[in-house]
């Protein structure tokens, strides 16, 4: 009841909340990375196939 | 072809722009993150508890702007049907969500220490979470409907919602001014700034650094529906050829 | 008129009509969404005593005082137009202090003093280094940016 907040208990919330921010932003962002790298090789992939005149050819899942 | 006109010059612009979006908000957040942790000194009051702030304003003016601009693009979806804003309120939606959901979660970690509670229905908190349930609903509406097979554009409902759900913002915006909150009232208004320049600083760096990682998920979000656009147009033509 | 130009008027309506939908909406919780009364609202609202309710304000300058028993404190609440005294048994959060903010769950006792089950700290939207924090208080005047 001291009107401050002291000590090196509080330490422990500050590093939650950066090491939240952190694991979810990079959570989001590596998922948003994979997702728009595998997406662009697909259609690239069946771009070059389709000019060849052949079937598209890589999995299209 | 006026579908994709739209797309192929928003890629020529987006694919060159995403990395160095990307790498300057990654540059930014770090240091921001690293000067807020180190350089700069604790509160008065709240001590290194108010370090915390550091991520929590930029998460809450994202989760906020983050509707907004979802708003933007659903009148843009209703009243010029352009090409490109179903696509954009689509790649919105998670980041928007994901501030949104931190911005609770920081705020929560906060709360203890401070005021003594992770959770309490002030009108703040309680309109923050609803905010979190509006994206929520937003991402069920539009996950895997009609319109995502088709190009990605938005239903009228889903546009629509995106609209109504803007009334929020204003009220979150609002809320410790109008009622009685357990949360203070705004630090940054337009008069100026009641958080002194010594701690200020560190702050506009994470702000600028999370706006431009938010704007690197969105432009990889839209990125990859135009591509698996692509790939749907492709096939259809494919199996068109074969009949 | 083309379908594009009917299609804005119907939103820009549509827009207005959810705008005072939401504004009107609002200032009709404006007592319900409170999170907690004042002093000056309870004292000029009809208290029922021992009906659970939240209490908010400053801890009024040397109003703190500890009981025998360690536990319990008194002080009193205000918020500048009335006080009521507060009794309160348990530990306070570190921010609690005169001057400060504070919000008490708890009830009005018969005799007006009220009596908290718990009590939560309330801080305001000033940050500054501690060596700011120290110096007299008309000098503790937030940058102007």
């Amino acid at each position: 009841m001291t009107g401050v907040i002291s000590g090196s208990g509080q330490w422990a919330y500050v590093v939650a909340a950066y090491a939240l921010t952190a694991l979810l932003t990079g959570a989001v962002l590596w998922a948003s990375w994979r997702a728009m790298a595998k997406a662009e090789k697909r259609s690239d992939a069946l771009r070059t196939d389709g000019r060849r005149g052949g079937a598209p050819r890589g999995d299209p899942k | 072809m006026h579908a994709y006109a739209n797309p192929t010059r928003f890629l020529a612009i987006a694919k060159p722009l995403t990395p160095w979006l990307l790498g300057v908000g990654l540059l930014l957040v770090l240091g921001g993150a690293f000067a807020g942790l180190t350089m700069v000194p604790g509160d008065y009051k709240q001590g290194e508890t108010a370090r915390i702030l550091y991520v929590h304003v930029p998460s809450a003016w994202l989760g906020m702007g983050g509707w907004t601009s979802l708003a933007v693009a659903g009148l843009v979806q209703l009243v010029w049907r352009h090409p490109l804003s179903g696509i954009a309120a689509r790649a919105i939606a998670v980041p928007g969500m994901l501030f949104t959901a931190l911005c609770l979660a920081t705020g929560s970690i906060w709360g203890k220490p401070t005021w003594g509670t992770w959770w309490e229905w002030d009108g703040r908190m309680t309109s923050m979470l609803v905010l979190l349930f509006l994206y929520a609903g937003f991402i069920a509406l539009t996950n895997g409907d009609e319109g995502q097979r088709q190009g990605g554009s938005l239903s009228r409902g889903a546009a629509i919602y995106a609209l109504v759900g803007a009334i929020n913002i204003p009220i979150i915006n609002r809320s410790v001014v109008w009622w009685n909150s357990l949360h203070q009232g705004p630090s940054i208004t337009l008069g100026g700034s009641s958080i002194d320049k010594a701690l200020l600083w560190p702050l506009g760096l994470t702000l600028l650094g999370f706006s431009l990682l938010f704007g690197a998920i969105v432009l990889m979000r839209m990125r990859r529906i135009i591509a698996d656009n692509r790939v749907a147009a492709r096939l259809r033509r494919l199996a068109d050829e074969e009949d | 008129m083309k379908a594009k130009h009917q299609r804005l008027i119907l939103a820009a309506f549509a827009l207005v009509g959810v705008a005072g939908a939401g504004v009107l909406g609002a200032s009709a919780l404006r007592d319900e969404a409170a999170y907690f009364r004042t002093p000056a609202e309870v004292k000029a609202g009809k208290t029922i005593v021992n009906e659970p309710m939240r209490l908010g304000g400053m801890v009024a300058a040397g109003s703190i005082k500890r009981q025998a028993d360690g536990l319990t404190i008194d002080f009193v609440a205000t918020d500048g137009k009335a006080s009521i005294p507060v009794q309160f048994t348990g530990i306070v959060p570190d921010l609690f202090a005169e001057n400060s903010g504070m919000v008490a769950d708890g009830r009005m006792r018969a005799d007006g003093v009220f009596v908290a089950d718990r009590i939560l700290a309330k801080h305001d939207e000033r940050y500054m280094p501690p060596q700011m924090g120290d110096m007299p208080k008309d000098m503790k005047v937030a940058p102007k940016v």
